[in-house]
């Protein structure tokens, strides 16, 4: 594995019952990249996530991250090592602040009640959430929970970011803030991975696409080869995104 | 966010923005200024138990008790949110250590004190490993079930408990003996406890493991993702809880100076426990004391004075009052007192 | 005694754990709550049995439909009265809420009707058993088996015919679900509750001639039916009804080769390592 090699994922295999959800999948990731992984609804984006994760134990094929095999590795394991993920279906604690929320993320990475603090702070800023800091997590709209789930995330210091369907169900006016969020995460030298339905908006970003279909790998490449490449069009993304 | 602490208008008089910072400083250092005064009123009630009737100096000594029992208790039930409904297994365990030691083998109970809660921590920890990994539901019933097979074994180990009968402690008083004639010094070790079980929890709370059992208790495996090791932290959490109430139950021991299965081990003393910490408010670190200090006496006047005609009454009292905090105001008296705190000031601010 | 004997008898003794654990497991697999105040609402059973025996002269078994009846509406009035308010609450806020009502009942028991052990005195029943090939099995026994087989039967048999069942069951599986089905869920919630109550009222009509009562009869076998529950399935009433004849078994042949003190501690310990093992227990519930 090379310096720049921030993940290496081959041969990943899950199934649910009968059902492979992800069918050997091979990527590779370097540093600084950002990835956007396309696909249609079931294609097994969230659970490749949560193998990567390891909210779940792939049934065949390893991971490695940063540099060492981690594809046993428990997901509060997995945080502590540089990998934060947000959940597709957002998930504050619902009972604590804003600021305890992202304080329990900054946690990961150090001991300090003060250092976490700062962090949080931090991050809140970084996503827009500052003036809410007080606020009951689970008082928050919608587009506020999403940019909680970034920011949370943010605070454990991450190297490789994953986020699921940030986007989906924000306005435009919350989706220009949102992009700009993750340029100015990208530019600070943290690798993503997204998944996006909002495929416009993730053009602006990617420096790769890969998309899956019925859990499998279909393309992998620069963003314009792969847009342009029929069969992604025809058979996985549908007509509407064309024009995009 | 509070606006009001950090845009005081300038033109207002000196005197009160004066008042208003000194107000602001006492808010900000509440929690200096509740442990400063916690010594005092230790002195004051531990004077009071000196020199008032047995009944009021029992009543606090009780009260100190269950207040330390049920904060024991919030460590897990409340900050990790795992209702455990076992806890007397760990009272159950202390109580009967120490005396065993000190009937048996005339051991000292300050070592039984240090024993017991060693044994109940360890207990903790080896039940916690197994059940832990069980949620909801499920881990209640585990827990009920512990603390049922942990009466059980206390009624039939009879050569080593006395079995049903229990176990009486001799009454030969001496600080070295633990044991005295008088209620004070009671009072002194046992608010001596309470305030340790206070100080344990504040120090959870306000730290990192605090942050991580509330996010346990809120979101198991969000908590995980963000990089909390839920299953340690709730053994930690379980541990220290169970070590806590270990130690209550070794003191109580020889307060009462007689202990059977039923009234250290029973499925009773684990209700009223989380009553009390329910009633105050769970997860907050004064709920379980607030509930204490205003269940346990109430019980114990109407014990007193109904106690012979109408038996039951005592512990209806509790029945109703939890009835009623669950359903209007689920975050306990503390919750009650806060949200209405919140109202005040922010009525005050928008004038 | 012989061992077949001991084992009728657990058998017997099961069914009554079993129709305990029944409305226990069917408010758990529909409504996802633990009701700490079923134990209690059996004891309140019992003791209405022998009140209206030693006020009326009922007869247990007549009075049994009647308290059945009674106890749905108690139900009823449980639910709409105060666990509708925590539904949307956590599980713990739900556990403690029948806790207070578990704590109420005893406390009220114990101050209307006294601390004593009570029996109902009734001659034709008293000791009387038939004799089956050199088992004997006590008459009351036997009828608070035959209650336990008909009411879930009975029971099932709503679960699975009628209309009614189709709609807890499918409450059970997904209230989000079903709930934009058109279903009732609050409705639905109501009638469940009032079932697994009226359960309670049958067990403890059907216990009367058997045992004693007194206000914390209740705690013991509350603990067994939460045993049986686990054991069965959580939400599986045919799975509460095998479990209740094992633990009963259990019980009683522990009780008979070790001692009867120990069998309690078997039973529990039995009970941790299924919650350990296997915590889905037995078999898949019905309504869940």
């Amino acid at each position: 594995m090379t310096d720049d090699l921030i993940l290496r994922v081959s041969g990943l295999t899950k199934r649910f019952g009968g059902v492979t959800a992800v069918n050997s999948v091979d990527i590779e990731l370097r540093r600084g990249e950002l990835l956007a992984l396309l696909g249609p609804n079931g294609a097994g984006k969230s659970s490749l996530f949560n193998l990567i994760a390891g909210a779940v134990k792939p049934d065949a094929g390893t991971i490695e991250a940063f540099g060492q095999d981690v594809t046993a590795d428990p997901a509060h394991k997995m945080c502590a090592q540089g990998l934060a993920r947000t959940f597709q279906i957002v998930r504050p604690l619902a009972g604590l602040s804003v600021l305890d929320n992202a304080m329990v993320g900054a946690f990961a990475k150090t001991h300090s009640v003060r250092e976490a603090q700062r962090r949080a702070s931090t991050a809140l800023e970084l996503v827009g959430l500052a003036h809410l800091s007080a606020t009951k997590a689970g008082s928050l709209t919608l587009g506020f929970r999403k940019r909680l789930e970034v920011a949370r995330a943010l605070a454990t210091q991450p190297q490789l970011l994953l986020l699921d369907e940030m986007m989906a169900g924000l306005n435009p006016a919350e989706l220009d803030k949102f992009i700009d969020v993750l340029r100015s995460v990208h530019r600070e030298g943290v690798t993503l991975i997204v998944v996006e339905h909002v495929v416009h908006a993730v053009m602006q970003l990617a420096t790769r696409i890969v998309v899956m279909a019925q859990g499998r790998k279909i393309a992998d490449g620069e963003p314009r080869t792969v847009m342009a490449s029929p069969d992604v069009v025809a058979a996985y993304l549908g007509d509407e995104y064309v024009v995009a | 966010m509070n606006p009001t602490t950090r845009e005081a208008p300038v033109t207002e008089p000196d005197k009160v923005s004066a008042a208003r910072a000194a107000g602001t400083a006492l808010v900000r250092h509440r929690h200096l200024v509740l442990w400063l005064l916690s010594l005092p009123v230790l002195g004051l009630l531990v004077a009071i138990t000196a020199t008032s009737e047995l009944f009021y100096g029992h009543l606090i000594v009780i009260t100190m008790v269950f207040a330390a029992l049920a904060t024991a208790w919030n460590i897990v039930g409340g900050f990790a949110g795992q209702l455990s409904l076992g806890h007397a297994g760990f009272f159950g365990v202390g109580a009967y250590t120490s005396s065993i030691l000190y009937v048996d083998h005339g051991i000292s109970p300050w070592i039984g004190l240090f024993v017991g809660m060693v044994l109940a921590g360890l207990m903790a920890l080896l039940i916690g490993i197994p059940t832990f990994r069980l949620h909801g539901p499920y881990f209640a019933l585990a827990t009920l079930a512990m603390g049922a097979i942990l009466l059980n074994m206390a009624v039939n180990f009879r050569e080593l408990t006395g079995g049903e009968g229990g176990l009486s402690i001799p009454f030969e008083p001496s600080w070295a003996n633990m044991t005295f004639a008088d209620r004070w010094p009671y009072a002194i070790i046992m608010g001596i406890f309470l305030l340790i079980c206070l100080g344990v929890s504040f120090v959870i709370a306000n730290t990192r493991l605090g942050y991580q059992l509330a996010a346990v208790r809120e979101d198991e495996e969000a908590a995980r993702a963000l990089g909390v090791n839920s299953a340690r932290v709730k053994l930690i959490a379980g541990t220290v809880s169970g070590l806590l109430a270990g130690g209550v139950g070794a003191i109580y021991a020889q307060y009462i100076l007689f202990i059977n299965p039923e009234s250290v081990f029973g499925i009773n003393v684990s209700i009223q426990i989380i009553v009390l910490a329910v009633v105050g408010g769970s997860g907050v670190v004064l709920g379980p004391l607030i509930g204490a200090l205003i269940l346990v006496p109430a019980s114990q006047f109407l014990l007193r004075d109904f106690g012979g005609d109408l038996p039951g009454l005592h512990t209806l009292v509790y029945g109703i009052v939890v009835i009623v905090v669950v359903l209007f105001a689920p975050r306990g008296v503390h919750g009650l007192i806060r949200s209405t705190v919140e109202r005040l000031t922010a009525h005050r601010s928008r004038r | 005694m012989t061992l077949v004997q001991v084992v009728v008898s657990g058998l017997l003794i099961g069914g009554v754990y079993a129709l305990l654990a029944s409305g226990i497991t069917l408010v758990l697999g529909v409504m996802k709550v633990v009701n700490f105040a079923q134990g209690e609402l059996l004891m309140v059973s019992m003791y209405a049995t022998l009140l209206l025996n030693d006020g009326f002269g009922v007869h247990p078994y007549v009075a049994l439909p009647l308290v059945t009846v009674g106890m749905f509406l108690v139900g009823l009035v449980l639910h709409g009265g105060l666990l509708r308010w925590t539904i949307s609450g956590g599980h713990s806020q739900q556990i403690v809420l029948t806790l207070g009502v578990a704590i109420s009942l005893q406390s009220l028991a114990l101050l209307f009707l006294g601390g004593d052990y009570r029996t109902l005195q009734m001659e034709p029943f008293l000791g009387g058993s038939l004799q089956v090939g050199g088992i004997s099995i006590g008459t009351t026994r036997l009828a608070a088996f035959v209650i336990a087989v008909v009411a879930t039967g009975a029971l099932l048999l709503l679960l699975d015919r009628t209309l009614l069942g189709k709609a807890i069951r499918a409450t059970a599986m997904d209230s989000n679900a079903a709930q934009l089905m058109g279903i009732p869920v609050q409705r639905v919630y109501l009638v469940t509750m009032g079932i697994g109550v009226a359960l309670a009222g049958t067990a403890g009509a059907a216990l009367m001639p058997i045992f004693s009562v007194y206000p914390t009869v209740g705690v013991h076998l509350l603990l067994m039916g939460f045993v049986v529950v686990v054991l069965g399935g959580l939400g599986s009433v045919a799975g509460a009804f095998l479990g209740g004849l094992i633990i009963g078994v259990v019980e009683a042949v522990s009780s008979y080769l070790i001692s009867a003190s120990w069998s309690q501690a078997i039973v529990f310990a039995f009970f941790m390592i299924i919650l350990l093992v296997r915590p889905q227990g037995l078999l898949r519930g019905d309504v869940a």
